[in-house]
């Protein structure tokens, strides 16, 4: 009778389960992939995007009603907010899968140590990746590096931002530096190129707030953007819509993305952009999910190529014909009243397979040309010659004129700024705001404390608004975790 | 001859021994007379000892004494006796004269013999009554007269009347043609047998709560499967009609709602197959009874499957006797009970133009940068003429919601020989939806078999078989589906253009662009096909009167599939993907194979002891797969040739099967018929639990007095009966679905070098302490009967609490999953239930009789989590919409309130809130400043607090008559559906009610002010759509009529036409089609939530019951 009861489950491992084989290995690496989807996913609402939420904070950005965008930029955002559970959840289930991959390669003893040294690296890499964007979202998070199967173990504590870093996020990423791992890996997985534009950008957000670690840490951010920058692998695009052609995608410019193919996994984020329901897509929904401020747009300097037409912002496009009828007018042009988001938008899905075919970019070259100047000049005491040529060569391709700058101070706002015009609608923007705590006004074009500084919607960043709350299922589900000041 | 036969035994003979042997007997009789006797030694034991006493009788007399004792017939032939064997029963009577020389055998004469048989007690004629010739098959039973026709063999047959609550009578029909016959009313079985978990109970003898209801009280009125039937009929079974979709599965509730996570369901019984998946396949006409065990009791011997209470239903099989057979029929004619109305083409431009108006007011920025720029109809000739008048004003909702028919029919031939009864029956159901296209058809065919062997062997089988067909055109629920474009679809465009293309949103641009409903039921399809088989076989050893074994082996089959389309051009549906065709299939076997040994045992006068005792092995095995494929070049071929899309979506596949092992038993104890004693128990083993939990046992006990019998109540005119029950027991829930203990690596698609690639990661927390959530129940209970049992009432009160519920319980994210399936929580039931049944009036001529079942259930949660913290269950829309709170009941709406909305005279108070005057004003719950999470609250609930039906039958004649009533009360019901068609326009078309919406001169409103959707609205769960659900319903009202039974040649046993409305008004304040409804929202827990519904029909039938 004992045999008649035995559960067999036919469809699924178990962790009990001995596995063996190099392929088995590679799965649970390439698992820890799987919650990169988590950066451009939709989620809640029609046109909702966990990527709109760090624009929605900035008060540069707008998004139709259920997008719930008026939260953000009213500042009355709270601890229920879909976005803040999709990233929190995204972020610790990635973490969990790196956290297994790690443990289970060390467990294939048919691996060779160099193709088990490059999947930890890949796998400790993305860890790092997740740990980062929950410090920069929440600040002190649970610090979990290891599978947890008893319930008893399930109510880790919040560890300080600085411990997360110092313990997880930097030895992760130093050891997978030790990686053979090539520059460039066109298959979307982990490169040198990404081990290095990471270190460079948490070095340099471990300078910044909230840690403030010090001036060296310039240096060592520096240090790997000059390596990436050194290596040649990389290059800028010629044009901009060099970005949104599917034939470039993990090319060129790009150093770490997203992966989509359009009859696999589309990119989401192309109809959220699109203006809400105009007809100019054979996208059935045109959400109007993510739209930029217009003073905003009309902030960038005169004569920005960026801001021109069809370059990163787009004000007319042609009716859809399923949408106006043969002879109406608005089938060659239509005036959309603003401005909209071009950095996403694949033409051939708009026009026709209505499933969009560009990847969805975590880092490129100009960030990490941007990252090396504004790093640089900290570590140098001044914008050195390469510092301002990396920063230069991300101003011509926008035909703006040279910074010739030689103050500290004046090249590290005109770096900031460039970093607003050129990686605008990035999920870039945002974590700048925290680290500096700086916000460039699009009125006064000054640049203000971000406590104190009053949004184009005439509201008024606090402390509090310095970190995201944490979501309320996880208090209610963790009593040793304290929630952020003033949520 | 006649005359030889006659003399030789009239002769005068005498004998007497004692004790002697048949052989010495006869050769006594020899030498006193001049007979020979034939008989083989074989047939007639001649060694049996046989007494007689005769002194010159007839010889025919002494060979009565003498044989007839012994089972042994004889027969004149040729001077010589024939002596045979007969059957204990087949004795032929003793004077039989001896046929002529060589005429074997005997060819009787008929002889035709009429009658009616009546109640003794009041003389009514009694239908139904079987009249078989004793020793034969030959029978019939009694007309609606109780008149009966039979020919008999001669004047010495003998016909034996039985009837269920009668005494067996047995009446020699002599020289008569023309027979009266009184029964007498069986005191013991007086009261109907009650089905109960493995047997039957005289209802007088049950200790348990077991609301039954017979077949053809169950066919009063017009339902396609038992659950419809169900509604409203027993108290504590509540039974929610959610969708009138043609062939939608009703959902039946027994006692409340009893856990979170595990199915809700009761269990199924169909002729002691246990877990039938599907009993709404079944025909009702094959329905004998229907049974609900509600308490512990009752339920304990289900075990671990019994804690949602468990329905037996019993099919009709063959009985000795003449064959029956019978034809049922019924047509239907379906018309909408309700139109809503939409806007008309003129009142939605209105609401077009002052949507883009009022843009200005609500986002002047984005007015002034020309955002809003609206459709200037001199643009579109196509849809207005030369002075901008629409050409068109259609009304989708008169489109799509259109009268349809129904039909059922059921033809049965019961019968059987005095071993051997069978049943036979065939069906078809073909039922038609309002809504186009849709439409629900069933096959079934079942046939029984029952064969006594002999004195200790019975055998029998049964098997069922099943096919649905169900259209369905309303899916796609919450997306741009047919329900939801009747209410959204542009009056302004026409159905289909002149060139013959079809009419869409999109047409008019800047429309979120669903197709227009009519295409939608024509181009895309939903075909969800079930096959079921169900069989079983038995058999029943008797080792004496008092013990017997059963066994029986059962199996169901089961095959389900969906096959899907949506056309190539649908927008928002399928256009993106070029058309999308996929099918799902889902195989089941299962089996069962249970052995019990009954045992029944009166001892003296005072006690009756009954037991059962058995064990039982069950197995279910699934396997199912999905296929689906995208971008069609045309529209062809569906779903039927998946091959021809050339984007491929991944397959899926899986399977998994459980296994119940049991042991049970049951002791009831009856001492002098006033104090009854039941104890039950299963020992239950499951394969779903972790392996420290595998096995459980669930008790239950009950007690009852039937006072009516103590010397005090015996002689009481007023008090007939009078019956104390409580009982108290433990039943089980294990339905969590597989493998919720392990720790699963599930493995998953990562999206890399532009190919999927397998990536594994740990799919579930798992939780090897997982053990049977289990529900104690208390039950007290009355059964009274007064003035002769014309008003009989059970009352019921109960208190379920249900313990180590299995719930799905949040852990933290940072584990990297989600939930994780813990016994954490409990939940509490209590409620009170009222059947009542009084015979009004009853007379021959008029009887009227009232039915009422009325319910009461209060469902309050006790301990959720290790914290007792808040759990929101689902569904989301537009943010929570239901929780789980300790203190309040399962199905708690959530969200806020709305106060209505911001006057012109509070514009201050408004801009607190970011708010205009003419946005909806909410309240802030927490006063500080702004509507957030904090200030939503409960507001309403899913289940109601009492139910009530009330049915009256009335005959008059030959007429019959009968209406229910029922009343659903305090309940919510959420019209999630104003979302989209009352917050929000220049969208789609929006609800009549936008009519009423915010204006500088009509402020007293909760419906705000008319903006187009890009400038912003407020649109939440919260009290303006949680409406009052509470509804009076006209259930059923029918008019019969019973035709004469002959009719020509034939004799009918019955013979009934009937009329009959379902639905035939409703009273309720719900602004929807019916607040009876659960429309797009998946989660078990959610009911009353309703987002675009299919209209609720009001039905007119006739009907026609024939048997003979």
């Amino acid at each position: 009778c004992d045999d008649f009861l035995k559960e067999n489950p036919t469809g699924s491992l178990t962790t009990s389960s001995t596995v063996s084989s190099p392929e088995i290995a590679r799965a649970f690496v390439d698992g820890s992939y799987s919650n990169l989807g988590t950066f451009n996913n939709g989620g809640g609402g029609w046109g909702g995007n966990n990527a709109s939420l760090v624009e929605f904070l900035t008060g540069k950005a707008d998004g139709n009603s259920q997008t719930e965008a008026f939260k953000f930029y009213n500042l009355e955002y709270d601890a229920r907010a879909f976005y803040i559970d999709n990233w929190w959840s995204g972020m610790y289930s990635g973490i969990a899968r790196a956290n297994l991959a790690i443990q289970k390669i060390n467990e294939i003893a048919t691996l060779d140590a160099a193709t088990k040294a490059s999947m930890i690296a890949e796998a400790r890499t993305m860890r790092a990746l997740y740990y980062f964007q929950l410090v920069r979202m929440f600040g002190d998070v649970p610090k979990i590096t290891e599978l947890i199967t008893e319930l008893s173990a399930v109510q880790t504590p919040r560890s300080p931002v600085k411990e997360i870093y110092d313990e997880i996020i930097i030895p992760d990423l130093l050891e997978a530096e030790k990686s053979t791992l090539p520059w460039r890996q066109t298959s979307g997985r982990t490169s040198m190129g990404l081990i290095k534009s990471l270190l460079a950008d948490v070095y340099l957000t471990y300078a910044g707030y909230p840690v403030r670690g010090g001036n060296q840490y310039y240096a060592e951010s520096a240090k790997r953007s000059k390596e990436l920058i050194d290596s040649g692998v990389f290059t800028l695009f010629p044009e901009y819509t060099d970005m949104i052609n599917p034939a470039n995608r993990n090319q060129g410019e790009f150093i770490f993305q997203v992966q989509h193919e359009k009859d696999i996994r589309n990119n989401g984020l192309t109809p959220v952009t699109l203006p809400t329901l105009r007809g100019i897509a054979a996208y059935s929904d045109e959400y109007g999910g993510l739209i930029p401020r217009k003073e905003f747009v009309e902030s960038y300097a005169s004569g920005d190529k960026r801001a021109q037409e069809k370059q990163f912002y787009y004000t007319f496009y042609k009716g859809h014909p399923s949408d106006y009828p043969a002879g109406d007018a608005r089938r060659d042009t239509l005036l959309l009243g603003g401005y909209y988001i071009y950095k996403y938008f694949d033409k051939q899905a708009i026009d026709n397979d209505a499933k969009a075919n560009i990847n969805y970019t975590i880092y490129r070259y100009a960030d990490v040309l941007l990252m090396y100047a504004e790093a640089a000049n900290r570590a140098e005491g001044g914008p050195g010659t390469q510092a301002r040529a990396a920063l230069n060569s991300v101003r011509s391709r926008a035909q703006l004129p040279a910074v010739t700058t030689t103050n500290v101070d004046e090249f590290e706002k005109a770096v900031w700024a460039e970093r607003y015009f050129e990686l605008a609608f990035e999920s870039k923007i945002w974590f700048d705001m925290v680290r500096t705590r700086k916000v460039r006004n699009d009125l006064t074009k000054n640049w203000d404390d971000f406590v104190g500084h009053t949004t184009i919607y005439n509201k008024t960043f606090g402390e509090r608004n310095l970190l995201l709350p944490i979501p309320q299922r996880e208090i209610d589900n963790n009593r040793n975790l304290a929630q952020n000041m003033g949520f | 001859n006649d005359g030889m036969g006659q003399s030789v035994l009239s002769q005068k003979v005498a004998l007497q021994v004692q004790s002697v042997s048949l052989r010495d007997a006869l050769v006594q009789l020899e030498k006193a007379t001049d007979v020979k006797f034939i008989y083989s030694s074989r047939v007639v034991k001649s060694d049996v000892k046989v007494s007689v006493n005769a002194q010159s009788e007839a010889l025919s007399k002494v060979l009565d004494q003498l044989l007839s004792p012994i089972d042994i017939g004889y027969r004149v032939v040729d001077q010589q006796i024939l002596l045979y064997k007969v059957k204990p029963t087949d004795k032929p009577t003793p004077s039989l004269p001896a046929p002529a020389t060589g005429q074997l055998p005997l060819a009787p004469a008929d002889i035709l013999v009429r009658g009616q048989v009546v109640d003794g007690a009041s003389s009514s004629p009694l239908p139904g009554v079987s009249v078989v010739v004793r020793g034969t098959s030959r029978g019939t039973t009694t007309n609606a007269e109780g008149r009966f026709e039979l020919e008999v063999p001669d004047a010495n047959t003998v016909l034996v009347f039985s009837f269920v609550g009668f005494e067996k009578l047995e009446v020699p029909v002599g020289n008569r043609t023309e027979l009266t016959v009184e029964l007498a009313q069986d005191i013991r079985n007086l009261e109907e047998m009650v089905v109960v978990g493995y047997g039957t109970v005289r209802k007088s003898d049950l200790t348990g709560s077991v609301s039954a209801i017979k077949g053809d009280k169950l066919l009063d009125r017009q339902a396609t499967n038992v659950a419809q039937a169900l509604q409203g009929r027993l108290p504590g079974v509540d039974v929610s009609v959610n969708s009138s979709a043609p062939g939608y599965q009703p959902r039946i509730r027994i006692r409340g709602v009893g856990s979170i996570n595990s199915s809700l369901d009761p269990l199924y019984v169909v002729d002691g197959i246990i877990g039938v998946t599907n009993a709404n396949l079944l025909n009702p006409n094959d329905i004998e009874s229907v049974e609900v065990l509600k308490d512990a009791s009752a339920t304990a011997i289900y075990g671990a499957r019994g804690a949602n209470g468990v329905i037996i239903i019993t099919t009709k099989r063959g009985k000795s006797g003449q064959t029956q057979v019978s034809y049922d029929a019924w047509s239907s004619y379906i018309t909408p009970a309700k139109y809503l109305g939409t806007l008309s083409a003129e009142e939605f431009m209105s609401v077009y133009n002052t949507a883009f108006d009022n843009a200005a007011k609500y986002d002047p920025q984005g007015f002034a940068d020309g955002k809003y720029v609206r459709n200037n109809p001199a643009d579109f000739p196509n849809l207005f003429d030369a002075n901008g008048r629409p050409l068109y004003n259609t009304d989708w909702e008169r489109e799509i919601y259109r009268p349809a028919m129904a039909q059922n029919h059921e033809l049965g031939v019961r019968g059987g020989s005095e071993r051997t009864a069978y049943s036979m029956s065939l069906g078809y159901t073909d039922q038609g939806g309002l809504m186009r296209n849709s439409n629900f058809k069933r096959y079934s065919a079942k046939l029984t078999l029952d064969n006594d062997v002999n004195k200790w062997l019975k055998l029998g089988g049964s098997l069922f078989l099943n096919r649905s067909i169900q259209q369905e055109v309303d899916d796609a629920s919450g997306g741009l589906n047919v329900p939801r474009m009747v209410m959204e679809g542009l009056p302004i465009l026409p159905i289909k253009y002149p060139d013959g293309s079809w009419g869409r949103n999109k047409d008019w641009p800047g429309m979120e662009g669903g197709e227009n409903p009519v295409r939608l039921t024509e181009e895309r399809e939903r075909r969800n096909t079930k096959n079921m088989t169900l069989g079983q076989v038995y058999s029943v050893l008797t080792f004496n009167p008092a013990l017997s074994l059963r066994s029986n082996f059962s199996f169901e089959l089961k095959d389900e599939k969906n096959n899907f389309y949506s056309g190539r051009d649908l927008n928002a549906l399928s256009a993106d993907q070029k058309g999308v065709a996929d099918i799902w299939s889902n195989s089941e076997q299962y089996w069962q194979f249970e052995n019990y040994l009954n045992y029944n045992k009166t001892l003296g006068n005072d006690h009756v002891i009954s037991a059962l005792g058995g064990l039982s092995w069950q197995k279910r095995y699934y396997e199912n797969f999905f296929a689906a494929a995208e971008n069609f070049i045309d529209d062809f071929w569906g779903w039927h040739n998946l091959g021809v899309g050339t984007t491929l979506r991944k397959p899926a596949s899986g399977d998994g099967q459980w296994t119940l092992n049991s042991y049970f038993a049951r002791i009831n104890y009856i001492f002098r018929e006033k104090y009854l004693f039941t104890v039950t128990g299963r020992y239950d083993g499951s394969s779903k639990f972790g392996v420290n939990n595998k096995y459980a046992f669930f008790p239950s006990a009950a007690v009852a007095w039937n006072i009516s019998q103590e010397e005090f109540l015996k002689n009481s005119t007023f008090i007939t009966n009078l019956r104390l029950r409580a009982s108290y027991g433990k039943t089980g829930n294990q339905e969590i679905g597989q493998f919720a203990s392990q720790q699963f690596l599930s493995t998953g698609d990562v999206l890399l070098d532009g190919q999927r690639q397998t990536g594994i990661w740990r799919g579930s927390f798992g939780n090897p302490d997982l053990r049977w959530e289990y529900t104690n129940q208390l039950d007290i209970g009355a059964d009274i009967g007064l003035w002769n049992n014309r008003l009989e009432l059970t009352v019921d009160y109960y208190h379920k609490v249900t313990k180590d519920l299995l719930l799905n319980a949040p852990i933290p994210w940072s584990t990297g999953l989600g939930s994780v399936t813990q016994n954490i929580g409990s939940v509490e039931n209590k409620g009170f239930e009222l059947g009542l049944n009084s015979r009004n009036i009853a007379t021959n001529n008029f009887n009227w009789t009232t039915n009422v079942a009325f319910s009461t259930n209060q469902n309050r949660i006790l301990k959720l989590g290790v914290n007792d913290d808040d759990i929101f269950p689902g569904p989301w829309f537009l943010g929570q919409t239901n929780i789980l709170r300790v203190g309040y009941p399962i199905g708690s709406f959530w969200g806020y309130r709305r106060l209505g909305t911001w006057g012109t005279d509070e514009a201050d108070q408004a801009a607190r809130y970011n708010r205009l005057p003419g946005d909806l004003k909410w309240a802030d719950l927490n006063e500080d400043g702004r509507i957030d999470a904090a200030d939503e609250t409960i507001i309403g609930r899913a289940y109601p607090k009492w139910t009530m039906n009330i049915g009256n039958t009335i005959q008059l004649g030959k007429f019959d008559f009968s209406v229910d009533i029922r009343f659903v009360m305090g309940v919510n019901t959420v019209n999630a559906t104003k979302h989209s068609v009352e917050d929000r326009q220049a969208i789609a078309s929006s609800s009549r009610t936008v009519l009423n919406a915010w204006t500088p001169e009509n402020q007293n409103t909760h419906i705000a002010q008319i903006r187009h959707y890009n400038a912003g609205y407020d649109t939440h769960m919260d009290d303006w759509w949680t409406e009052d659900g509470s509804f009076i319903r006209g259930q059923n009202i029918m008019l019969g009529y019973t035709l004469p039974s002959t009719l020509g040649k034939v004799n009918f046993q019955r013979l009934r036409v009937y009329v009959s409305a379902q639905n035939f008004f409703l009273i309720s304040k719900y602004s929807g089609y019916d607040p009876e409804a659960l429309t797009g929202f998946g989660n078990q827990l959610t009911q009353n939530m309703e987002f675009f519904q299919y209209p609720r029909p009001r039905t007119f039938n006739a009907g026609l019951n024939v048997s003979f």
